[in-house]
């Protein structure tokens, strides 16, 4: 009850920023988007979303839309605490408010800071800032990549180092921490946990003038009991236990690697980012890129993009004929192989109010559930030959 | 009535097309402090929190309230935009990074480079405080 609440000042108390002491920053960031989406027997969701526009909504304004408030005290001229809330849908398909950062930043000596406490996830280019979407380019991140790694916040400390280097700077960023999250069932109600421990990431980011570019290679423990695939996990475990034990989502080590590139200047913006997953489990291996370009003209920026996302297939096998045969099977119910073309346009109404429209063509290679974002499939979606898709999302970003 | 819009046509091409002479802006601090003058990049480095000090000397950048100001000095130090100012800072401020320069009327910018010897801001060059000092002129 009482974070419930502290939630709710954090989120009430941006309209008081005026009157703050320069000690007390108050801000917020919000986003009211809606979204259609042609298919009619899946949803384009998220990976905490339930649900989306198409199977379950004609037109979803849940899918994008969130507000949160943010309040950054400073407790001494090297120590810093940010707390910030945010509403917004959650798999449970509530709205719920909750905690998205409550950390404290220590910086002793101007090239280093140590973060302790609830801090989000930095292996993409803007995955730290995903929320408040207005800094970015899109009406949300690419699922093909950001998808690819589920958890947004993380509990536990991160170090940051800053060396300059020539005209830019390099910030090397060693993250520890843990996190647990709920993901919705697909068409069902009620919610699987997944827990994740002893994350260990290394972040390396170089800036320079317009250009920026980052690296990062993550580890951490997942464990996970999928409804849908325990049954066949239980199975293979039964005809061959040394396949069923590596199947098992349990403490299994997941590796990612991500790779971005981006150009930002006045005129252009450029951006491109890669990532990898990787474990020796049922939770099948993926990887998706993308590569967009934007050009402003005054306040209005057009753009377009390209992303593409594959499952890269089996880490699990089994000598067993029988066991092989459940083993694929689990692997096929995971396929998703999509290409989509996005093209949109931007226009800020003030420099903290952008109007956003975009564009998604979908294609889903054929005998596959679609789209990493596809959710909620009904008994007749043609996994065979999915059928290509249109996305198109309206929204304003705004933070204050 | 034609005549006068046709008039009124030519006057706003010529307008568009003649020089604009910007204003110049100057960097200033405390008349005793100790800071020696700044390049560009210095300068843009401390507004934007890349930096906190320059030569072991701590300072305080202060931010205008003044909109035209504010965009006048970050696009002849940054060559930014107000627009990609603030995306600049939202990415620091909610990912709990960092969080912007104190934003305040320039009267009271100015009286408190008078009593803060660390303190660092902007006006424009025509109204240079007479006992402050300079640290930078911008174009």
């Amino acid at each position: 009850m009482i974070r419930r609440y502290l939630l709710i000042l954090t989120l009430l108390v941006p309209a008081l920023a005026a009157k703050a002491d320069e000690r007390l920053m108050l801000s917020g960031f919000g986003t009211l988007g809606a979204a259609w989406f042609s298919n009619e027997t899946a949803d384009f969701s998220t990976n905490t979303q339930p649900i989306g526009p198409g199977r379950s909504k004609t037109i979803d304004f849940g899918l994008d839309s969130r507000l949160g408030g943010q309040a950054d005290i400073e407790l001494g001229k090297h120590l810093q605490f940010t707390l910030q809330g945010i509403i917004q849908r959650r798999p449970g398909r509530d709205f719920k408010p909750e905690v998205s950062l409550a950390h404290l930043r220590w910086h002793p000596v101007e090239n280093f800071s140590l973060r302790l406490g609830r801090t989000q996830d930095n292996s993409f280019l803007a995955s730290e800032y995903r929320l408040a979407n207005l800094p970015n380019p899109w009406v949300r991140p690419p699922p093909e990549v950001y998808g690819l790694i589920p958890l947004i916040y993380e509990d536990g400390l991160d170090a940051n180092w800053r060396q300059a280097i020539g005209n830019g700077h390099l910030d090397l960023s060693l993250s520890l921490g843990r996190g647990d999250f709920s993901v919705a069932r697909s068409n069902e109600a009620g919610l699987e946990a997944v827990d994740i421990r002893q994350t260990q990431r290394l972040v390396a980011r170089w800036q320079g003038g317009n250009w920026q570019a980052k690296a990062s290679y993550g580890t951490r423990q997942l464990s996970y009991a999928p409804a849908a695939l325990q049954p066949a996990i239980d199975m293979v475990t039964r005809i061959d236990p040394a396949s069923g034990a590596q199947l098992a989502i349990q403490d299994v080590a997941l590796q990612t690697w991500t790779l971005g590139l981006a150009y930002d200047s006045d005129d252009w913006l450029l951006m491109a980012e890669w990532a990898q997953r990787r474990s020796v489990s049922a939770f099948a291996d993926a990887s998706g890129a993308y590569v967009l370009a934007g050009y402003r003209f005054g306040q209005t920026m057009p753009y377009a993009g390209i992303a593409r996302r594959v499952t890269d297939g089996a880490s699990v096998s089994s000598r067993n004929p029988l066991a092989t045969a459940i083993i694929d099977e689990i692997y096929a119910s995971q396929e998703r192989k999509n290409i989509t073309l996005t093209l949109g346009l931007n226009v800020a109404l003030t420099p903290t109010v952008i109007l956003r429209s975009q564009i998604d063509f979908i294609r889903a290679a054929d005998n596959t559930w679609g789209a990493g974002p596809y959710n909620n499939h009904a008994p007749d979606y043609n996994d065979q030959h999915p059928p290509r898709e249109r996305l198109i999302s309206v929204g304003v970003d705004f933070i204050f | 009535m034609k005549h006068l819009l046709s008039r009124l046509f030519v006057c706003t091409l010529l307008s568009l097309g003649a020089p604009v002479q910007a204003e110049q802006i100057a960097l200033i601090t405390h008349r005793d402090s100790p800071q020696r003058e700044l390049n560009r990049q210095e300068a843009a480095d401390l507004f934007l929190g890349k930096r906190q000090s320059l030569d072991g000397q701590s300072l305080n950048p202060i931010d205008i309230s003044d909109e035209q100001l504010q965009a006048h000095f970050y696009d002849a130090v940054a060559d930014m935009s107000l627009t990609r100012l603030k995306a600049y800072w939202a990415r620091l401020v909610f990912s709990g990074q960092g969080r912007p320069p104190p934003k305040i009327a320039l009267n009271i910018a100015v009286d408190r480079i008078h009593r803060d010897s660390a303190a660092v801001t902007y006006v424009y060059a025509s109204a240079i405080p007479r006992d402050a000092k300079v640290l930078l002129r911008l174009q």
